[in-house]
């Protein structure tokens, strides 16, 4: 044994020798620098929506950036890491003199490192994306700006306060296992209660925005006998996380989803697993990927051009590409006509009361 | 107040006068250090505890008592109290056993293949949590678990599903115990290593049997490592999150944890405030722990195993049933780290979620570990994971063996409350202890923000009690005869350290080391707030990966990195061997 411990300290010695060798050393923070007296080019206010030159617009932010001397952005951001990559090597190759540096971490992770940095009197994001970023304005941190294409964005899709916007949605669909059920199967909740479902139904134990669609479509009450009598005739199994029910339904522990974000099922789709997705009317639309620009930005112009790229034609295409529903309506989702003739109702955005009250109601469903 | 006087007053103390020296500033630097590490935490702790966010166009914190009530007045409080209560004792208990009944084996016993169970033990220590907590789901769902599909092939079983049911609170205990074994071996062989074996043979000369003596005498004699192991086991099994959230909530068995989680996420703005209600009850237990555990040791000298006396470690012949053993062992083996491992690799092979079966052979594709072996980011992730666990262990070991040995060694007012300052961070949520560094230094001037020192300091916080419980238990086998007769002829304290003790603490030392080397690896919820976009961590790449959906590419991120361990962990091994390095 004691030669053993020896080894692995030695393995240990060894592998800080090889990681020294080889890898970069962690950089410095990248503190705050002084906010750049450079006034900035693109206007705060919402663009008339149609035409504007958008190249035109980026080049005149980007030139500001590089005159006022930011050689990087700060970009805080839950849009996951095989999506990242290749999205800021297209910036890099449209803005290759300001880095982009990603910080990734979960909804909830990102707004509290927001909140506690702000505490510290350290803002050291410039650019938020995440589905809670409202948070961030409700908390007086955000930039009251929008991007020059703002106007290609429905309405229901930005803060009518002007601090946030969206650049991807979640729509809310059934995903299922092909080898164990048909599309035709289903097509009104009421066909959960099939026994083919029996032990077979998912639910992500957070699903509070597709509840509030429920309760809108149905009312209160009928949605909750609903859910209640899937639950007591064929079982509903609640499952942390869309991404660990898209893998349950495509390894085949359960069949379909009582609901589904429409990005985890068509990426799956494409990579060939055996699921499919299907929509009962009316899909709920969870609106997500909020951006918002901190309005005390360590690099304002770099934050501003950042925003802009994130609601760019190039961004948006290639965030259709991998699977997302994105929000401008010049840029064609993917496969074109994905989600044509959906009838759609937008959760709105609640207090964090209301919020609580909301997600009480659907716990006391499954206790 | 202990650690100031001790800075100020020395170790050394004649009669009527005080003199400062060197070791006595070393020691209450040590100290010091500690209180600050720890009380900063513990003070965040409690103010977050009753205080909320109210964003109202500004950020403002309110008192509250809506956290202890989020966290503890679930309407069905008792039931989740059970269900706790019931996964952190079955999974603590199952993991001591496992780990003692393995030391024991490889320590004490001349079985064979007998070093296969440390590279096993820790090769399964290095696996993320998420993946051994999938894999087991993948082997043992009880409809179309790999395992169970296996033996209803081979066996007439009735019904259509099981036998094995992961769905439960018992294959929760399995699973958690199974991992987190090593923790207990670790601990436990360390103990065995050094032990005399004068005890067991005047055990056998009396006529005990084997089991007899290794439950009276060897389990006896390493109470205090036993003791560590099960306490350090149940806040762990308390406060563990994976097992819980991925097997727990869909078998509809809540655990104390996974509700306070679920309540996190439904609070708008986030709020740590109910985490650190939870911690609250953490540290209560930790608190409660470390006193029984003072007083289970407070015999000292009764646990001392190496004194003055010469020996040499024997290893008790089992004659045939070594044989029964071994087998044992690699069965062990095979369940606890080849099942989950192929089952990962396996996993890691698709571009989706897919269960084994010839029929899904084609699909097999190295898609995702080109993505791990070409992204950037998992390579500088892997190194900075590695220079920061080395050097958090590191400075864990160095300061918990200078203050354990004022806990234990001085009769110094306020040592019992040092030995519980530093054990206290395992009652306090990784979550809180990265929020509460991020909040220090930001408001201090040390321009630490972003680099890979705050996520050090964040570690060495977490896991000082791992290395306070680790050097007490080492030092409580040292018969301080030998100190004394060191003093005696006139070695001063440092030298009397250094070349009487010191080699005497290595195997405890080292068992602390690793045992922080691979917990730091696997550190994520602290992490997760002070990673900055060049200083990544591959705890939270990997969790990143998986939460957003892509378990394959987490699962060859998960191989990549015990793979480049392991072959590190067998090079230094088999250089070890070729030098010689002697046991």
């Amino acid at each position: 044994m004691g030669s053993a411990f020896r080894s692995a300290s030695f393995a240990m010695v060894i592998a800080i020798v090889l990681a020294s060798c080889g890898g970069s050393t962690p950089a410095a923070s990248t503190a705050p620098s002084a906010t750049s007296a450079a006034t900035t080019a693109a206007s705060a206010a919402p663009a008339a929506s149609g035409k504007y030159d958008e190249a035109a617009a980026e080049k005149q932010l980007y030139d500001a950036a590089v005159n006022a001397g930011e050689k990087e952005v700060n970009l805080y951001s839950s849009i996951n890491e095989q999506e990242a990559g290749p999205l800021l090597e297209i910036w890099a190759k449209e803005f290759p003199k300001i880095k982009a540096n990603f910080i990734r971490a979960s909804e909830t992770a990102l707004v509290s490192r927001v909140l506690t940095e702000a505490q510290g009197h350290k803002p050291n994001f410039d650019v938020l994306e995440t589905t809670t970023s409202q948070l961030v304005a409700d908390a007086g941190l955000a930039l009251k700006y929008f991007p020059p294409s703002a106007g290609l964005i429905p309405a229901e899709l930005k803060d009518p306060k002007g601090y946030w916007f969206s650049i991807y949605t979640n729509w809310c669909v059934v995903e299922f296992n092909t080898t164990k059920m048909k599309k035709t199967d289903i097509t009104s909740y009421q066909d959960f209660l099939k026994p083919q479902f029996k032990g077979q139904i998912v639910l992500d134990s957070t699903e509070y925005d597709w509840y509030a669609g429920m309760i809108h479509e149905y009312g209160q009450d009928k949605a909750d006998a609903l859910i209640k009598q899937i639950r007591d005739t064929n079982g509903i199994t609640l499952i942390n996380g869309h991404g660990t029910m898209n893998d349950d339904i495509s390894s085949g522990q359960f069949a379909v989803t009582l609901t589904q974000y429409v990005n985890q099922a068509e990426r799956s789709k494409r990579q060939k697993a055996p699921v499919d997705w299907l929509a009962i009317q009316p899909v709920t639309v969870i609106t997500s990927g909020k951006v918002i620009v901190d309005k005390d930005a360590p690099h304002p112009n770099a934050a501003k051009l950042m925003a802009d790229f994130l609601a760019s034609t190039s961004a948006q295409k290639y965030l259709a590409s991998r699977g997302r529903q994105i929000t401008r309506s010049d840029v064609p989702q993917e496969p074109p006509g994905l989600l044509d003739g959906l009838k759609t109702w937008t959760a709105p955005v609640l207090t964090p009361s209301e919020n609580q009250a909301l997600a009480k109601k659907f716990k006391a469903l499954f206790q | 107040m202990a650690a100031i006087g001790l800075a100020w007053r020395g170790v050394v103390r004649r009669r009527h006068a005080v003199r400062i020296t060197p070791e006595g500033v070393l020691l209450g630097a040590a100290a010091l250090l500690i209180a600050y590490l720890v009380l900063v935490p513990v003070g965040f702790l409690i103010l977050s505890s009753f205080r909320r966010y109210e964003l109202a166009g500004s950020i403002k914190l309110i008192f509250t008592l809506d956290n202890y009530r989020s966290a503890y007045l679930s309407p069905h409080l008792l039931s989740v109290l059970g269900n706790t209560f019931q996964y952190a004792v079955g999974g603590m208990l199952l993991a001591v056993a496992l780990g003692a009944a393995l030391a024991w084996i490889v320590e004490r016993t001349n079985t064979p293949l007998r070093t296969l169970v440390t590279f096993g033990a820790a090769a399964t220590y290095l696996l993320p949590g998420v993946l051994v907590t999938l894999a087991w789901v993948t082997l043992a769902n009880p409809r179309i678990g790999s395992l169970n599909q296996i033996v209803r092939s081979f066996l007439p079983l009735p019904g259509t599903s099981g036998p094995f049911d992961v769905n439960s609170i018992l294959g929760m205990v399995w699973v958690f115990g199974a991992h987190m074994y090593p923790i207990a071996y670790l601990i436990m062989s360390a103990a065995f290593a050094s032990m005399d074996p004068a005890l067991e043979e005047a055990s056998e000369l009396s006529g005990a049997s084997i089991l007899r003596t290794l439950r009276r005498v060897t389990l006896g004699v390493s109470r205090p490592a036993v003791l560590s192991a099960g306490l350090i086991l149940f806040v762990r099994g308390v406060e563990s999150l994976e097992v819980p959230l991925i097997i727990g909530v869909p078998a509809n068995i809540p655990i104390l944890t996974t509700e306070i989680y679920s309540d996190a996420q439904t609070v708008q703005p986030p709020e740590p405030g109910i985490s650190a209600a939870f911690g609250i009850l953490l540290l209560a237990v930790a608190v409660i722990g470390v006193y029984f555990y003072q007083r289970a040791t407070n015999r000292a000298r009764a646990f001392a195993t190496i004194t003055g006396k010469a020996y040499r470690p024997r290893r008790l012949d089992l004659g045939r049933w070594r044989w029964v053993a071994m087998a044992a062992v690699l069965l062990f083996l095979v369940v606890s780290f080849v099942l989950p491992i192929l089952s990962i690799v396996w996993v890691s092979l698709f571009r989706f979620v897919t269960q084994p079966s010839i029929a899904a052979l084609p699909g097999l594709t190295l898609t995702n570990y080109h993505y791990v072996l070409t992204y950037p980011a998992i390579v500088n992730a892997f190194q900075n994971s590695l220079v920061n666990s080395v050097l958090a262990a590191s400075i864990v070991v160095v300061l918990t063996a200078l203050v354990a040995w004022i806990v234990l060694r001085t009769r110094i007012p306020g040592r019992g409350a040092l030995d519980w300052l530093a054990f206290a961070p395992i009652g306090i949520p990784a979550t809180i202890i990265g929020i509460s560094v991020l909040l220090t230094y930001l408001t201090l001037p040390f321009p630490l923000y972003g680099t890979l020192l705050i996520v050090t300091i964040a570690h060495v916080t977490i896991f000082l009690p791992y290395g306070m419980r680790l050097a007490s238990d080492a030092l409580l086998r040292v018969h301080p005869e030998l100190e004394e007769a060191a003093y005696v002829s006139g070695a001063s304290w440092a030298s009397s350290y250094r070349r009487v003790l010191m080699p005497l603490l290595v195997p405890g030392f080292v068992a602390a080391w690793i045992t922080i080397v691979g917990l730091s690896f696997r550190e994520l919820s602290a992490t997760i707030f002070l990673a900055s976009a060049d200083t990544r961590f591959i705890s939270v790449v990997m969790y990143t990966t998986w939460a957003d959906g892509n378990t394959t590419a987490a699962a060859a991120v998960g191989v990549v990195l015990l793979a480049v361990v392991l072959v590190l962990a067998l090079g230094a091994w088999l250089i070890g061997r070729r030098f010689r390095i002697a046991e």
